[in-house]
């Protein structure tokens, strides 16, 4: 072997690297329980394990993989001949209430209404909370996870509660069933026949429909001047302008999270919500594509959804683009700077204005 | 990983336990974190990655604990073959995506370090660019030098994380890294 290889094989490995970050691990605990929660048992399934197996064992697998692809590729060749190819876009959140959505990277959402739900995405429904994902209703206590684009969801368990052991419910818990539920009907899309909690009672901003295109609201924006208040519908030009969308978030203290909302852009066929975070000084400016990005969303959320603040970061800046459908950039927000620092709340960019930042729309207070 | 028996007759235990109660799970993962993320950060240098890798380390091994056995390397080289698939997986797509995520992330791991010494310079930019020339090599080359080298295991254990012995593994080392050698870009190059 060369020894130029290995020495620098050798340094590499020997190299000093960062500690992982005690925020990331707190999260990514936190992550496996709710995976853990979510797997139903211990069954012999698939295992990614390099096991060596014996001649026959390899030939029986080998059959059973070929048959399997086979009947796959029969499978995928009549959905396309009958035209029932399954959806590629991601399962969405509609309606979230007292719902946390854990994603793969740790990051974890509140009531994030229209989220697509990406691959390994965990969905909690909390006490008196209620959401729905296409025509599967949650309810309190369920737990739902996408693996592999599908939707699993485990009903009738406590909050909190891991299956196994002496938690849950007797027999609920260990059979998980994935239970076939109705949905409501068209005309009440983005709402659910569950009640809302108290705790957010008029949040819905003038874009209630998730099929209409809203208008603005008519409210100054934090941060963005308004320099023609007094015309009231500017976007009568002929011109066809491009309205970005129209961030606003405030930071929640005890435990620190970020409630975001923002409007709409008309045209977009998805928002994708970005941020960035500093421990120290300024957060990064957020880019699209290259900054961690929160989450894809079928249309601005009808609630604010609320976004945890792993510990120790300073300062999150978050930036929204709209996407047309082709999935190039249609529009972009003002990049929101925040202060993640206590007593101080709010800090939109690029005007700090703190009397602008409260209270104009409902879609922000509280 | 390394340890005496007691230590592996307790992680064994606790395996067990895991197995059954996935919320024993969480010990293990304190246990490993911050190996595993040793490891990815080391091979990758970008520390967003390094947490994207070691999250799906980590939920892979907890939804495939049950097909987990027993075996005399224990559960670390276990989870570090699990890491290294991640990683050649990310490679894989950041490949396929032509994104030069490779370039981008040995410049990171230049940049993040610490001011060196002239005659270290010179070992730092060569780490960075093996580092980038290790994401053209096949899959099975690039777990085997990332286990033997970044991820902290002894031969035997990186081994076993490969399921292979370690006359065989150090066989596919030697080929790996001629390999390497060859992919690596020569001093005109860069």
């Amino acid at each position: 072997m060369n020894d130029d290889i290995r020495r620098i094989l050798d340094a590499a490995g020997e190299r000093p690297v960062a500690s992982p970050d005690p925020a990331f691990a707190e999260a990514l605990e936190a992550r496996l329980l709710a995976v853990a929660a979510s797997i139903p048992e211990p069954t012999p399934a698939s295992a990614p394990l390099p096991v060596r197996r014996s001649g026959p064992a390899r030939l029986r697998l080998a059959l059973a993989g070929g048959l399997l692809a086979a009947t796959a590729a029969v499978g995928i060749l009549l959905a396309v001949v009958a035209g029932s190819a399954g959806p590629v876009v991601p399962p969405e959140l509609t309606a979230p209430v007292n719902v946390e959505v854990a994603l793969i990277d740790g990051t974890v959402l509140e009531d994030p209404d229209g989220l697509r739900l990406p691959e390994g995405a965990v969905i909690r429904v909390g006490e008196g909370g209620s959401a729905r994902i296409g025509d599967t209703i949650l309810e309190p206590g369920d737990v739902a996870t996408v693996e592999q684009g599908r939707l699993t969801v485990e009903r009738d368990q406590p909050v909190g509660a891991l299956p196994g052991g002496s938690a849950g419910v007797p027999g609920a818990g260990a059979t998980p069933s994935r239970r076939p539920t109705t949905a409501p009907s068209a005309t009440s899309a983005g709402r659910t026949p569950s009640p809302r909690p108290a705790a957010t009672p008029s949040v819905e901003p003038p874009t209630a429909s998730p099929g209409t295109l809203p208008t603005p609201a008519p409210t100054s924006e934090p941060g963005t001047p308004q320099p023609t208040r007094s015309t009231p519908q500017p976007t009568a030009a002929p011109s066809p302008v491009i309205e970005r969308p129209r961030i606003r978030a405030r930071v929640l203290f005890d435990p620190t999270r970020i409630r975001v909302a923002w409007t709409a852009t008309p045209g977009a066929a998805s928002y994708v919500l970005v941020r960035t975070g500093s421990r120290d000084g300024a957060a990064p400016r957020p880019q699209y594509p290259g900054s961690r990005i929160v989450g894809e969303f079928s249309r601005p959320p009808a609630t604010a959804l609320r976004l945890w603040v792993p510990l120790g970061v300073v300062e999150v800046k978050l930036l929204v683009v709209a996407l047309a459908p082709d999935g190039t950039v249609l529009a972009r927000s003002r990049i929101v700077t925040l202060s993640t620092v206590p007593p101080v709340a709010t800090v939109p960019s690029p005007t700090p204005d703190p009397s602008a930042s409260e209270s104009p729309t409902p879609a922000i207070g509280e | 990983v390394d340890g005496p028996p007691d230590a592996a007759s307790d992680e064994r235990a606790l395996v067990e336990r895991a197995r059954g109660d996935p919320s024993a799970f969480a010990e293990l993962y304190r246990r490993y974190l911050p190996r595993v993320h040793a490891f990815a950060l080391r091979r990758t240098g970008v520390i967003e990655v390094a947490e994207d890798v070691t999250s799906a380390t980590f939920e892979r091994a907890l939804r495939n604990l049950a097909q987990f056995s027993w075996r005399p390397g224990g559960f670390g080289p276990w989870l570090f073959r699990i890491a290294a698939n991640e990683l050649v997986d990310h490679h894989r797509r950041t490949r396929r995506d032509g994104s030069p995520r490779a370039e981008v992330a040995a410049r990171r791991l230049q940049g993040d370090a610490a001011p060196d010494p002239a005659d270290e310079v010179h070992v730092r930019d060569a780490v960075a660019h093996m580092l980038a020339a290790m994401d053209s090599l096949s899959p099975r080359y690039q777990q085997a030098l990332s286990l033997r080298y970044l991820s902290g295991l002894t031969p035997d254990e990186a081994a076993a994380a490969l399921g292979i012995s370690r006359t065989t593994m150090a066989v596919v080392v030697h080929r790996a890294s001629r390999a390497l050698r060859r992919a690596m870009p020569t001093g005109d190059d860069r």
